[in-house]
């Protein structure tokens, strides 16, 4: 995986989601990607004219990548959880006839929860948004979802430490992940 | 049982709730603690079950606030966590005042097997507090039997356990009796 600088606008925020996401769950002494990116951030909102900077920046970022890619991703890749729904668990609810009903709950708190999360980051209100990073994931452990509650897990755990930009890219990466869990609920409960 | 719920999950919340009303017991919900301790003073539930991070009042918060005005009449307390919990946190649960736990998701045989526990400890604590109201009295001289196996009088029993003291008099019966000797 490579980029050159003039690819550099279409890192969107999906990648930088995805990427600061693989970081937070990552061995410590690979932070120095993050401090990258986060300088390339910087770099962003400065003047232009800094194209060499810029350039080598993206340049050390992408050795690094290639090298998590290498060594690291087998491992990464294994421990970091993608299930969305766990097929048991939601055996276990449709048997106990709450299926439908909790993942209609589900959605209408997740979607009031995660507007809340919203707000607190951008108030900067770190407590605000663990306490609710908990709620969802506490709730979504019910239907077994693993990346979900990952994610929320991510967050609460980071929140205090965590840039700005870390905490919206792991809103944004949240918010795919909710989309997939209640597409998936959907499909079970036969309302997609 | 009378069972108090506090969680402010929602769907835990009716998940827990269905699962309990499906085992035969009698349910109050609610979505913090400090609502769960009015509850608790109004209904004096003997079970409350509680998540551990909520608004207003948390899990431990609750559980010493039950300790504290439940009197003679032993609540069990179990506190719902999550599955990242550390040792040091359930160190701090347990001297909180917390009998038992429950990991997230909530498993209905876990629950089952919980309540039974909560059951059985409650009726022991009943029986305990039944024994401790008994007092032997030896039926003839009227002396009492401590904890020590000691047989004492009853004046330096009810002095030990009550604080209280004697003024020494004499009633009427007696002094007609023993004075007329």
């Amino acid at each position: 995986m490579s980029f050159t600088s003039r690819q550099y606008p279409q890192l969107s925020s999906a990648f930088h989601a995805a990427a600061y996401t693989a970081l937070g769950r990552l061995p410590p002494q690979l932070t120095a990607l993050r401090c990258t990116l986060e300088a390339l951030e910087k770099l962003e909102r400065t003047a232009e004219g800094q194209e060499s900077e810029r350039a080598t920046l993206i340049a050390r970022m992408s050795e690094t990548l290639e090298t998590i890619e290498a060594t690291l991703a087998p491992a990464f890749s294994a421990q970091r959880p993608t299930l969305v729904l766990d097929p048991a668990q939601i055996a276990i609810l449709r048997e106990e006839g709450l299926l439908e009903s909790l993942a209609a709950l589900f959605e209408e708190m997740a979607s009031r929860t995660f507007a809340e999360m919203r707000a607190a980051a951008r108030a900067g209100n770190s407590k605000a948004l663990a306490d609710a990073a908990h709620l969802l994931k506490g709730s979504a452990v019910n239907f077994g979802a693993a990346a979900f509650a990952a994610t929320c897990q991510c967050i609460e755990q980071q929140v205090a430490t965590a840039s700005p930009a870390t905490l919206e890219a792991l809103l944004c990466e949240l918010e795919v992940n909710q989309g997939q869990l209640i597409e998936a609920l959907h499909r079970e409960t036969g309302e997609g | 049982m009378k069972i108090i719920i506090a969680e402010d999950d929602p769907v835990s919340s009716v998940r827990l709730g269905n699962t309990l009303t499906r085992l035969g017991h009698e349910v109050q919900s609610f979505t913090n603690g400090m609502q769960a301790l009015e509850a608790f003073r109004a209904s004096k539930a003997r079970v409350i079950i509680s998540d551990w991070m909520m608004p207003e009042m948390d899990g431990l918060e609750l559980c010493r606030a039950i300790r504290e005005c439940s009197g003679n009449d032993y609540v069990y307390f179990i506190l719902v966590t999550a599955l990242r919990t550390g040792p040091a946190d359930y160190d701090r649960a347990v001297e909180a005042g917390v009998d038992d736990f429950l990991v997230k998701p909530l498993d209905a045989d876990a629950i089952w097997r919980r309540l039974f526990v909560a059951q059985r400890i409650l009726h022991y604590t009943v029986t305990i507090r039944q024994l401790k109201d008994l007092i032997p009295i030896c039926m003839y001289c009227k002396k009492i039997r401590n904890d020590s196996d000691y047989w004492q009088s009853i004046e330096n029993y009810i002095r030990e356990h009550t604080r209280s003291d004697f003024s020494h008099g004499i009633c009427p019966e007696c002094s007609e009796r023993f004075m007329n000797e």
